[in-house]
């Protein structure tokens, strides 16, 4: 009896398994940490794809809001191969940039910061150069930023996809009854 | 015959690598209790990459290019007290261990509230491979868990290992 409770105990340090117990308290994302240390990275973001609105839009969601967890989980799944999981996982990790950027630039490995301080897909034209902008600004505003590698970085590779998106702003056609005005 | 080569390529690796690859970070608290717990996600965020940097620095200074991989496990409790273990796959390098543990609680921490707050860097040291395990669990939490006689939540684990007076 002693020993099973010994082996026990052992296995459940082994394993790292109070680490599990103590994970994230949201259900999703606790789900997802005990398949990543399970099944690893790409039996997560298989699992991802195959349940998309159930499980990989509320996972972006969390993250572009900066819940500390699944950022965390969204860097170790965008290490994956699934193209279109780690495409999902990038996208909300460049959301999350805009609202968190010192805690995701903490949670990222330096040669990864370019990746992550980019426009987001769904932003037009306009909104892309206004908002690399506005980012621009916060890190230049920000001592602890401006002052780091990764946020150097970061500013860098914003600077560098504004310089080199072409914004156009087309002039609406003037209408019949004001033209000549 | 064929370890000559295995360790001269070891070398080389080594040799070429970064002292420090950071392959995440462990966040070993509920999200609530972090919520609760750090009044400043931005201070957390500059603690974990001012820890990065120490334990660059303490990898640099050792004169010894050791290839490790493993956790650098860090606890910050309210009154800016902070405490490392270290846990890697294979034993440490005295020199390289002291080293860390000195640079990264030398790091003055950020504030932590109403109890500690606990994580992990997922480290390899020049080039070592990323340790297959999820979560840290430090010889002394290990010792600290035995002695128990029971599992420790992380609560009563960092209380049991701390070996200090509370504040």
């Amino acid at each position: 009896m002693r020993t099973h409770r010994a082996r026990g105990l052992a296995l459940w340090l082994a394993s790292g398994l109070w680490a599990g117990a103590a994970s994230a308290a949201d259900p999703l994302v606790t789900e997802l940490e005990q398949r990543l240390n399970g099944n690893g990275v790409d039996a997560v973001n298989n699992y991802l794809n195959s349940r998309w609105a159930a499980a990989m839009v509320p996972l972006n969601r969390k993250t572009a809001a900066c819940e500390l967890h699944a950022v965390s989980l969204s860097v170790k799944l965008s290490r994956g191969r699934n193209p279109r999981a780690v495409q999902a996982h990038g996208e909300a990790l460049r959301a999350a940039v805009g609202n968190c950027p010192r805690f995701v630039l903490a949670m990222v490995q330096p040669e990864e910061v370019p990746r992550y301080c980019a426009s987001v897909a769904s932003w037009g034209a306009a909104q892309t150069a206004r908002e690399l902008r506005r980012r621009i600004a916060d890190i230049d505003a920000d001592e602890g930023l401006r002052a780091g590698r990764r946020g150097q970085a970061c500013r860098a590779a914003y600077v560098y996809e504004l310089e080199h998106t072409r914004v156009v702003v087309k002039r609406a056609a003037p209408q019949a009854g004001t033209a000549g005005k | 015959m064929w370890l000559l080569p295995l360790s001269w390529a070891a070398t080389a690796s080594a040799q070429n690598a970064e002292p420090v690859t950071k392959f995440g970070v462990v966040l070993l608290q509920p999200s609530a209790v972090l919520e609760e717990r750090v009044p400043s996600v931005d201070a957390m965020a500059d603690y974990i990459q001012a820890i990065e940097a120490a334990a660059r620095e303490a990898v640099l200074a050792s004169p010894l290019r050791q290839v490790a991989g493993g956790f650098i496990v860090v606890a910050v409790r309210p009154g800016t007290k902070s405490k490392v273990w270290l846990d890697f796959d294979t034993l440490l390098d005295a020199d390289v261990s002291r080293q860390i543990v000195t640079r990264t609680t030398a790091v003055p921490p950020f504030e932590a509230r109403q109890g500690p707050v606990v994580f992990a860097l997922k480290v390899g040291l020049w080039g070592g491979r990323e340790s297959k395990r999820v979560a840290p669990s430090p010889s002394e939490w290990r010792a600290a868990t035995k002695q128990a006689g029971r599992q420790l939540d992380l609560d009563s684990m960092i209380r049991r290992v701390w070996r200090e007076p509370d504040a």
